[in-house]
């Protein structure tokens, strides 16, 4: 090789050569490379899973027939779930009202695909109409004003999904607001402020979720002037929100110790005050930065909705498991079909909920950068 | 004391603001308290702990401690304090081993076992736990047979629909007592009851799924220009893990894997839906139930689990800053 | 004929894809024992993905690589990697380990060296960079400049035949930057180690360097000894490339 060298003519940009293929080598390569006892032992679950499962909620399911055909039946018995799918949704909302339920179902649906869609219009009435509008729709709508000619219907007979999202919203709208207070408030330079969240945020940090919902049942009523009896569905609404709140505050803080200080620095060079620099420059930016965790303590939230049925509340997994103890049913595998149906259902909403949160989180990146500044 | 017109200023507005909260929370809680007062003298509900000595009259069906329904209410407490501990400890351990286990398999190079354990994970992550409790409960174990036709496994491990039968050490005589199946019943060794069983199986799959993702995130945290420096001074993939990477990602999981484990310590709590004896279904709510003292029950019942998690958030800060803290 | 055997590093006809990207085009290398080689370029020139193939921190799909005579396969891997070192232009110290058990892993776990043997070659060689009294400190208590002289350090332990620089000083302070590069010259003439070093810094190549390679889009373009490729290039993009970095 001498010493010096200058190239005469470039060298030619070359196609990769198709010997090295790249996934379907490497896929082989994964597939068979791995230790032998391993492979085999996954593979014979698979061989051994997938046929029984498929027997089990497909080929020997009942599909139709009602209680006679599932007496008797070796798989899922579906027709039990579409017997009592309004009863899993409304609970024992009277029939001929559940028109209202299904008007408060369709325009929340409407709000949410509104608000949540990528490019959607005039997103600031959608706000205003959805967190100030809509839940006094609802709660008219749904608890029944006589004066309009909308019959009362009391909570005790609500049940089912009806409950769940119910629950769920509340707790998802208190919860981000009230979070954020006490983040706030836990990083504020005054302390009496900064011990009180502190305060309740370790104390609802530190004790299960049925225990505030104990506290919430059995003393509320205490802390309320004689006769004021708050709605039994209320009692568990104000726990639940109470409870997410703390853990929401948690992220938030998180997200605020991650922030660069020079972002509120450069707020106040701009000569904001405190709340300009949190609203317009701070929370934005932490909030985006939180999605994944913020995400997380939402599904977290709607799975333990389920929880209030420890104080008599018929949210919907509590529907499914009474309803499975009907006697009118009674075959060998009722139990197992509505709890696997309960569980699709669920996994829908929280897996759907997680793959949102991960396409916005892809989406904002995009446009606003990487999280750290 | 700050020097600027400017701070000064905004320290004595801080100050009057604070004053304000002050007052107001003060108020509301003299309120709140006043009016609870009220509420139980009218109503004859007990505010003190006069009932931890009576006599509890109820049974509990699995005790750690000796226990009769002739036993005081304070002995119930005890009863359903280790129950819960008994659980959260054996649940702690179980849950990290396969944890550990999947979450490893998620990186594994094998497609098929990285892609099995990802759906485990998913899917338990995605179901609330209440319901994986009662499938296990009421769907798995209510179904299994009767004691004479019981699933048997290898050391004297028995399986049938009144519980799980085990062997178990014996004080006097000293000794190990074995499950015999005996008329229509087992006798000798231990016998966890199906409450336990279903709890504490739901319990250490459920926190599984999500030790198997913090130990996922953690070796994936490991930056990458680590293994690559360790490959190129020579030393091959098992050294690298056991020198450099392993050691590294312990650090990034060991603060949210005792948030998991205080997880499951808090959602022992369950064990009410299935009536397992645990502390809130003891003493939050039979005990509760029977002698009507909301407050002191309750607060006792929420010191309990305040009093751990304060321990392990300590231990945590102390973990952090003597171990991370030089690290990094 | 050339002998194989008297060649340190050996690259003919190497091709490398990135997917369907030619990131390595046609590279043709020899590097004689104890030649000090700059291997500089613009941004993107596949300049750093070169030398990570040389100890295989990058695969690459056509061509030959061969390090002391012998070629580079999976079962030469470890071979290679044994007498080959790399500094890392982020350093790469291990932040859970001291300073000297960062120098000691190394020996103690590939060449099976007794622990008290390997601690009096790492303290010997931190002397050599100058970090003898940080020993017991951890990597996140040192700055940048000190980071890397350890990972020198650390990288010498192994005694090395080859020394492989990714861009050393290109994530460090000006101040710190004369410093490492100082290092870097004498530690290796004392040494006599082979070095193939990829940095901007020009007048650290002029010093050193036996042979300054140029490479821009995945091609070698220019090959020279320091003085004529910086007072005399001769390829256009060469020319170019001198005329954008030297003023």
């Amino acid at each position: 090789m001498p010493a010096a060298y200058v190239r005469a003519t470039p060298a030619p940009v070359l196609p990769p050569p198709v010997a090295a293929g790249p996934s379907w080598t490497r896929l082989l390569r994964n597939l068979f490379g791995a230790p032998q006892s391993l492979l085999l032992t996954v593979l014979a679950l698979i061989v051994w899973l997938v046929p029984g499962l498929l027997r089990y909620f497909v080929f020997d399911a009942v599909w139709h027939g009602g209680a006679t055909a599932c007496r008797a039946a070796n798989g899922a018995c579906w027709t039990f779930i579409g017997e009592k799918l309004p009863y899993f949704i409304y609970g024992s909302y009277p029939p001929d009202q559940r028109w209202r339920v299904n008007l408060v179902f369709a325009i929340g649906a409407g709000l949410i695909v509104w608000l949540l869609a990528p490019r959607a219009p005039a997103r600031r009435l959608g706000t205003w109409l959805a967190f100030l509008v809509y839940p006094a729709l609802a709660f008219v709508l749904l608890y029944g004003w006589p004066a309009l000619g909308l019959k009362r219907v009391s909570s005790d007979l609500w049940g089912g999904m009806l409950v769940t999202l119910i629950v769920a919203t509340f707790g998802i709208v208190v919860s981000l607001p009230l979070g954020i207070l006490l983040a706030l408030g836990r990083r504020s330079q005054l302390p009496a402020v900064r011990l009180a969240s502190a305060a309740f945020i370790e104390f609802m940090r530190g004790v299960p979720m049925i225990a505030v919902l104990f506290m919430a049942d059995t003393m509320l009523p205490l802390f309320l002037p004689e006769g004021f009896e708050p709605d039994r569905l209320v009692r568990p609404l104000v726990g639940v929100a109470l409870f997410a709140s703390a853990y929401m505050a948690e992220v938030v803080r998180g997200g605020l110790q991650a922030l660069p200080k020079g972002q509120s620095e450069a707020g106040k060079a701009l000569g904001l005050r405190y709340w300009g620099i949190e609203r317009l420059i701070v929370l934005p930016q932490v909030l985006r930065l939180t999605i994944p965790a913020i995400a997380g303590t939402f599904i977290g939230l709607f799975k333990d909705t389920t929880l209030v049925a420890t104080v008599g509340i018929f949210d919907f997994l509590r529907t499914v498991d009474s309803a499975r103890l009907d006697p009118n049913w009674s075959g060998p595998t009722i139990t197992t079909t509505a709890y696997i149906f309960a569980a699709l259902v669920y996994f829908v909403c929280c897996f759907g909920m997680s793959r949102y949160a991960l396409g916005l989180e892809r989406r904002l990146a995009a446009r606003y950068g990487r999280a750290t500044g | 004391m700050p020097g600027s017109p400017i701070e000064r200023h905004g320290a004595a507005r801080g100050a009057l603001v604070q004053a304000a909260f002050v007052l107001a929370l003060a108020f509301l809680v003299y309120e709140g308290a006043a009016m609870a007062l009220a509420h139980m003298r009218a109503h004859h509900i007990p505010f003190d702990f006069g009932f931890w000595d009576e006599r509890a009259g109820f049974d509990i069906d699995q005790h750690l401690i000796p226990y009769s329904f002739t036993s005081t209410y304070g002995r119930a407490f005890f009863v359903g304090l280790t129950n819960t501990l008994v659980v959260a400890a054996i649940g702690i351990v179980f849950a990290s081993l396969i944890g550990f286990a999947i979450g490893a398999a998620r990186l594994s190079p094998n497609l098929i076992v990285a892609k099995c354990a990802g759906a485990y994970v998913e899917a338990l992550r995605n179901v609330p736990l209440l319901l994986q409790i009662l499938f296990w409960y009421n769907a798995v174990l209510k179904a299994l047979p009767v004691p004479r036709a019981s699933l048997a496994f290898p050391g004297h491990v028995f399986l049938n629909n009144r519980g799980l039968f085990v062997p178990a050490p014996t004080l006097s005589p000293l000794g190990i007592s074995l499950p015999v199946f005996h008329g229509f019943n087992f006798a000798g060794g231990a016998r966890l009851s199906p409450e336990f069983v279903a709890l504490t199986l739901s319990l250490i799959l459920y926190t599984a799924a999500f030790i198997a993702e913090i130990v996922r995130a953690g070796i994936a945290g490991v930056p990458k220009g680590q293994g690559e420096a360790a490959a190129a001074l020579g030393l091959n993939a098992r050294q690298t893990r056991k020198y450099v990477v392993v050691p590294q990602a312990l650090r990034l999981i060991v603060p949210p894997l005792t948030s998991q484990y205080l997880n499951l310590f808090k959602n022992s709590s369950l064990a009410v839906f299935i009536g397992y004896p645990d502390l809130v279904q003891v003493f939050a709510g039979t005990v509760l139930n029977q002698t009507g003292a909301a407050v002191p029950v309750i607060a006792v019942t929420m010191a309990v689990y305040l009093f751990v998690s304060l321990i392990v958030a300590t231990a945590m800060n102390l973990y952090n800053r003597r171990i991370v803290g030089v690290a990094h | 004929m050339t002998d194989t055997s008297m060649r340190a590093v050996e690259i003919e006809h190497l091709n490398k894809w990135y997917g369907a990207f030619h990131v390595l085009r046609d590279i043709n290398v020899s590097v004689t024992p104890g030649e000090r080689i700059v291997i500089c370029g613009p941004s993107g020139s596949g300049k750093s993905t070169l030398i990570r193939c040389i100890n295989g921190l990058e695969d690459f799909q056509q061509g030959r690589l061969a390090v002391d005579g012998m070629d580079l396969t999976a079962a030469s891997l470890a071979a290679v990697r044994r007498d080959v070192g790399m500094v890392f232009q982020h350093f790469n110290l291990f932040s859970h380990l001291s300073v000297l058990q960062n120098c000691t892993l190394a020996p103690v776990e590939v060449r099976k060296m007794p622990r008290r043997v390997a601690e009096d070659l790492a303290r010997h060689y931190l002397a050599r960079v100058k970090m003898a009294d940080f020993a017991d400190k951890y990597p996140a208590q040192l700055s940048g400049g000190e980071q890397q002289r350890v990972a020198i350090a650390r990288a010498l332990c192994m005694s090395p035949k080859i020394m492989l620089f990714d861009e050393p000083t290109s994530a460090l302070d000006p101040e710190a930057v004369k410093d490492v590069l100082d290092l870097i010259m004498t530690l290796t003439a004392e040494e006599k180690t082979t070095m193939l070093c990829v940095t901007h810094e020009m007048g650290f190549a002029r010093q050193v360097a036996d042979r300054v390679i140029f490479m821009a889009e995945g091609e070698i373009v220019e090959i020279n000894q320091p003085d004529a490729f910086f007072t005399a290039p001769r390829h256009a993009r060469t020319k170019l490339f001198l005329s954008q970095i030297l003023r």
